[in-house]
């Protein structure tokens, strides 16, 4: 049996994202979490041409600005960290008319007119650029100088040539570290499962997903229950998007290319993660602010990409949630002996499945104190946003009361007054209602309560959009919970209880563990 | 053409799943280049999410990031002293004097194998005075970064164990000196 499973991403590519979300700049963390997540989308997607080619002509037009004679990338990126689209419209405020070509910054771009052609680099762009050169030259430091010395009085021409070598310099580097002979290895294993059972993509069921874990294609060594689920899961994905969308607009846009046998690589980025917007991660609510913990985050982290199966793979996600904890244990055990897997097989898995449903639960409640502190903050700050949440959790009656009094207000105020005053109208409505008084000395509580980063001391006014933004995921991670629930609930009426289940999953993975852990020439 | 479509579901498919593995925590830790600058300018407010010890230690294993982080002081710091050319190996010096700075170490009298390093900036930067100087002392085969308190009426001063190799670096003559 060939092992094609262990050849994924390097450890030292992961580690290299992971580090470029942490690494420190003039205030706070230098990259924003979600500019990162880009720039890992354009590299799984292969598709970083073009923003090599744009940070070329970003990079001809800091090396040739005088501002910065010595050092100039170093300068620009680096020391003053002109990467956020204020500070670099600073930066190319003058204009400037240079031997090798000029540049001017206008309202939407920065116009630059070299000797033989011209360009234009958007405000907006300079994060995800900047990020793609920290890349670069985190991969191949050499790449650094190379670049000031090939674009110093450079034309278009030598645009082009450095932008091709440096895709050449990531794709050499990518082939070792993000290598794509194994995952198409897996999705082939999987389709031609998939066509031997006679199984269309919206056939698959939970005893499916079960059978292909228990007896895996003979050409793939699936061992881990987490990436059988996955991987079917990615590949049911994959072969409905082509279907319904590929006749649409992929064949009719690019006929030509598909003719020469080329993949679009930008179609296939902005079907993965444009176009679906409910492939939601959320692993910046871990960051500053610290909205949730990384344990907290954790349980979540599988089970919200895959949110609109949940109706019709119910169990399969139970069984992630339990079983597939269990087996990273016995995976640990068994590089350290077979008398610890003994042991760790004695030991059933941390909770059955109503167990896991309530540590969901709790997740759940947990996000709404961690709302509550926000809407202190809010209240703090004087934000009339605190009223939004406040909302949610008072009685029908004076919800509805808060309704038609904000309604009238807006109606009846001038927006000017509304801006001034606003907030002092709040706070007038909220001396008349004890109830909203009362719920707000729970949201202080709440705050007092939270120990985390970004929750200790008051942030300022201008911090408040990320406050804002993580209100709305706590509340989109509480919807999908919520739907799993009632999932779950109508699955329990319609079939045994979710107890028996347990207990026969339970012989299951605990014979197929044996089989995969208990021999010591396995695993 | 059905082969392309295959490709194009497999190329989806490769792309999801390796997004999905690529966010993976990691067992390696990794620098990036930015780290590096951070840790040659002697940001200490940097020092809240990077561990300059951690970082050193990273740099001092890899030649790479040596020569990267060298070239990264030679383009930022604020003054240089090189190797003592005269001195023998192995043996300290007393100080080290340039027109930029002065470092000078003196024995506490009252508690053994302690020194006060001195360091002396007649026109000390903003930071050097707001956060303080940073001494980076580099041989051949390994780099030290000794960060040293605000600097008063242009000078600072920094008690250290007189075992300490990074001690023993910055009075080595066989080290180049990069204050920043």
């Amino acid at each position: 049996m060939t092992n094609i499973i262990n050849y994924g991403v390097s450890e030292s590519l992961k580690a290299l994202f992971a580090q470029l979300k942490e690494t420190p700049g003039l205030q706070g963390r230098k990259y924003p979490a979600k500019e990162v997540d880009l720039l890992s989308q354009d590299i799984v997607c292969r598709n970083y041409g073009s923003s090599c080619y744009e940070l070329c002509y970003l990079c001809w037009a800091v090396v040739n600005h005088p501002n910065y004679a010595t050092h100039p990338l170093l300068q620009f990126f680096w020391v003053q960290e002109n990467i956020q689209p204020r500070r670099f419209r600073q930066a190319f405020e003058k204009k400037l008319a240079l031997p090798c070509g000029q540049m001017s910054m206008g309202e939407q771009y920065l116009q630059l007119q070299l000797i033989d052609g011209e360009f234009a680099i958007s405000p907006t762009r300079i994060g995800v650029l900047a990020l793609m050169l920290e890349f670069i030259v985190s991969i191949d430091p050499s790449q650094l100088d190379k670049i000031q010395q090939r674009l110093l009085n450079g034309n278009m021409h030598e645009v082009k040539q450095l932008s091709s070598d440096l895709q050449k310099c990531i794709y050499s580097y990518l082939k070792e570290h993000l290598p794509e002979a194994s995952t198409q290895e897996r999705f082939r294993a999987i389709s031609a499962w998939l066509d031997k059972k006679g199984l269309s993509h919206q056939q698959l069921t939970d005893q499916h997903v079960l059978d292909f874990w228990l007896c895996p294609p003979e050409q793939a060594s699936y061992i881990k229950y987490s990436t059988v689920l996955e991987d079917l899961l990615y590949a049911v994905d994959a072969i409905e998007v082509v279907n319904t969308r590929f006749n649409q607009d992929y064949a009719l846009s690019l006929g030509s290319d598909i003719e020469q046998g080329q993949v679009n690589l930008d179609w296939v980025q902005n079907t993965l993660f444009e176009q679906q917007q409910e492939k939601l991660d959320f692993s910046w609510l871990c960051q500053t602010p610290k909205f949730l913990t990384l344990a907290q985050y954790q349980p979540l982290k599988s089970l919200l990409p895959h949110w609109q199966m949940f109706g019709k793979l119910p169990l399969s996600f139970l069984r992630l949630g339990v079983f597939s904890p269990w087996q990273s244990v016995l995976v640990q055990a068994k590089r350290r002996s077979s008398l610890a897997v003994q042991e760790k097989l004695d030991t059933s898995p941390q909770g059955h499945y109503q167990q896991y449903i309530a540590q969901l639960k709790q997740l759940q409640l947990q996000g709404t104190d961690v709302q509550r502190a926000i809407a202190h903050i809010f209240y703090c700050l004087k934000s009339p946003l605190f009223t939004g949440i406040m909302a949610k959790h008072l009685s029908a009656s004076l919800q509805k009361a808060l309704r038609s009094w904000t309604g009238q207000q807006l109606e009846e105020t001038e927006a000017d007054t509304l801006a001034t005053s606003g907030f002092a109208m709040i706070q007038a409505w909220l001396l008349q209602h004890p109830e909203a008084q009362a719920w707000l000395k729970t949201a202080e509580k709440a705050y007092k309560a939270n120990n985390k980063e970004g929750f200790k001391v008051l942030p300022c006014a201008q911090q408040l959009d990320i406050y804002h933004e993580g209100v709305q995921a706590l509340d989109q991670i509480h919807r999908i919970l919520s739907g799993y629930f009632a999932q779950l609930d109508k699955f329990n009426r319609e079939n045994v209880l979710l107890e028996t289940i347990y207990r026969s999953d339970l012989c299951i993975f605990t014979n197929r563990f044996k089989q995969l852990y208990g021999d010591p020439n396995v695993g | 053409m059905l082969d392309n479509v295959n490709k194009v579901k497999e190329q989806l498919f490769s792309a999801n799943t390796l997004y999905t593995e690529l966010h993976q925590p990691s067992s390696e830790t990794k620098i990036v280049f930015n780290d590096l600058v951070q840790l040659a300018k002697g940001n200490r407010q940097a020092w809240t999410r990077i561990n300059p010890q951690q970082v050193m230690e990273q740099i001092n294993q890899s030649l790479l990031l040596r020569r990267q982080y060298m070239s990264v002081l030679q383009a930022l710091c604020f003054a240089y002293n090189p190797q003592q050319a005269a001195a023998s190996s192995g043996l300290l010096i007393n100080s080290r004097k340039s027109s930029e700075f002065e470092l000078l170490y003196k024995v506490d009298k009252n508690f053994s194998g302690q020194v006060y390093v001195i360091l002396k900036v007649p026109h000390p930067s903003q930071a050097h005075m707001d956060i303080g100087p940073s001494v980076n002392s580099c041989s051949e085969q390994v780099l030290y970064s000794v960060p040293f308190p605000p600097m008063v009426e242009g000078k600072s001063q920094l008690l250290m164990d007189d075992s300490d190799q990074r001690f023993l670096s910055i009075f080595d003559a066989n080290f180049e000196i990069y204050l920043s």
